[in-house]
C-alpha cells in the first residue's frame, strides 16, 4: 500500500501519510428550498465497504446534534491533475475520508464545493446510483475554503484549457473558451429553487 | 622579606583572577537556580485539570425511548492558572451487529427532571470556571436514544472534559449502576 505525500500549497495545510483514497461511486447535485438558500449542493456517494465507520457516522447523525469536522485541501505530488480533500470527522465519531478528485472528471463538482461550501455525503456500494438511493440517509458537511481556492482556480482554468486544446482549439481560443466555460458554469451554480 | 616590601601589585594580580573566577562560579550557580525556579513556576502555569467520577447511574425511560446517564463528577485544577470546563462528553464504545467496534461522543444535556427527579445535587454546568487550585463538583446528564444503540452491545463508557485550551482529560473505565425507584 503506497503512502502518498501531499505537497503543501502556499495556502493550504500539508497532509501526508495517507494510503488509498475513499472510492467515489457516484456524484450528483441536489437542491432543496430552505437549505443553503435553495442552491444546488454537490453530493458524493462513497464506497464504505472498507470503511464501516462511515455508515455508522451517517446513522448516528439521526440521533445526535451536528458534529465537527476538520478539513484539509491539497494536491498530490504524483498526480498533477488531481486535488485532494481530506475530511477528518471529530464528532460525534472520529473517522476520516480522503477524497482524490481528478480535475478532468470532477472539476465541476469541486468548483461547486468551493462555491456552496457544503458537500452531501452518502455511502453505498460499487454500482449504486443516486436515483436508486435518493431516499437514503446522508449528511451535509461544511467545507470551508482554507485558502486553497486561489490554487484551485488556477488548476481548474489550466485543466479546462488543456481539455479545450484536446478538442482541437488553438491556444488563444482555448484560453477564451476556458474562461467562458468556467464563467457559465459558475452562473449555473447560482441557480436557486 | 619584610611585609612592607611585599609587592602588593603582584599579589593582587595573582589573587584577583581567582577571586573573579570564584564570583562568577557563584553567579553561575545562582542564575541556574533562578532558572530552575522560573521553569518550575512556568510549569505550574500549564493547564492541569484532574477529573474524578464519584457516582454513575443509568435509567431507562420508555416514554422517550431513551436511556439517561447521570454522573457525579469533581474537577480539580492543580495549576497556578485559572481554567474553565468548556465541554463534557460521554464516550460510548459499542460493538455493532456487524461486530465492528465504534465509539460515539455524546454531549451533555440538561437535567431531565422527570427522569432524575430524585437527584437534587448541584449541576455541573458548562462552561464552568475552575480557579487555580480549586475543585468544582456536580452532576452531568446525557441522553442516548435507544435507536442509536439498536442491535449494539455497549463495551465501555468513559467521561471526558475539555478545558478552555482544548485539552481533554478523561476517566475510564467507569462503572454505571442502573438506577430505579425502590418501592
Amino acid at each position: 500500500m503506497k503512502i502518498r505525500d501531499i505537497l503543501k500549497p502556499r495556502w493550504a495545510t500539508a497532509v501526508s501519510g495517507y494510503s488509498n483514497p475513499t472510492p467515489i461511486i457516484a456524484t450528483a447535485a441536489i437542491a432543496s428550498s430552505g437549505q443553503v438558500g435553495g442552491r444546488l449542493i454537490p453530493l458524493v456517494i462513497l464506497d464504505s465497504s472498507e470503511k464501516p465507520a462511515l455508515d455508522e457516522l451517517i446513522r448516528l447523525h439521526a440521533f445526535l446534534p451536528p458534529g465537527d469536522v476538520r478539513i484539509t485541501w491539497g494536491q498530490v505530488k504524483e498526480l498533477k491533475d488531481h486535488v485532494v480533500l481530506h475530511v477528518e470527522f471529530l464528532r460525534p465519531m472520529e473517522t476520516e475520508v480522503h477524497l482524490e478528485f481528478e480535475i478532468g472528471k470532477y472539476g465541476g463538482l469541486v468548483d461547486q464545493i468551493f462555491s456552496t461550501r457544503v458537500l452531501y455525503v452518502m455511502t453505498g456500494r460499487s454500482g449504486d446510483r443516486f436515483v436508486d438511493k435518493h431516499d437514503d440517509d446522508r449528511i451535509s458537511v461544511e467545507i470551508p475554503d482554507t485558502g486553497f481556492f486561489k490554487v484551485w482556480d488556477e488548476m481548474f482554468y489550466k485543466n479546462t484549457i488543456k481539455q479545450m486544446r484536446q478538442k482541437g482549439l488553438g491556444r488563444q481560443e482555448a484560453k477564451r473558451a476556458a474562461r467562458e466555460y468556467i464563467e457559465q458554469w459558475r452562473n449555473f451554480d447560482n441557480i436557486r429553487v | 622579606m619584610p611585609i612592607n616590601e611585599i609587592d602588593l601589585s603582584g599579589l593582587s594580580s595573582a589573587v584577583v583572577p581567582w577571586l573573579a573566577l570564584l564570583l562568577s562560579l557563584i553567579g553561575l550557580y545562582s542564575s541556574r537556580k533562578a532558572l530552575r525556579l522560573s521553569e518550575a513556576q512556568e510549569e505550574r502555569q500549564k493547564p492541569l485539570l484532574v477529573l474524578y467520577q464519584q457516582e454513575g447511574y443509568v435509567r431507562y425511560d420508555l416514554d422517550s425511548s431513551s436511556r439517561y446517564f447521570a454522573f457525579l463528577l469533581s474537577v480539580s485544577n492543580r495549576s497556578d492558572a485559572d481554567n474553565a470546563i468548556s465541554e463534557v462528553l460521554l464516550r460510548l464504545t459499542y460493538t455493532t451487529s456487524e461486530s465492528v467496534e465504534m465509539t460515539v461522543k455524546i454531549p451533555s444535556t440538561e437535567k431531565t427532571e422527570r427522569v432524575f427527579e430524585e437527584f437534587n445535587g448541584p449541576l455541573l454546568t458548562v462552561p464552568e470556571r475552575v480557579d487555580a487550585h480549586q475543585t468544582v463538583s456536580g452532576w452531568c446528564y446525557f441522553q442516548v436514544k435507544d435507536a442509536l444503540l439498536d442491535g449494539c452491545r455497549i463495551e465501555r463508557h468513559s467521561i471526558a472534559i475539555i478545558d478552555s485550551h482544548g485539552i481533554e482529560v478523561s476517566v475510564e473505565p467507569i462503572v454505571v449502576q442502573e438506577f430505579s425507584n425502590e418501592d
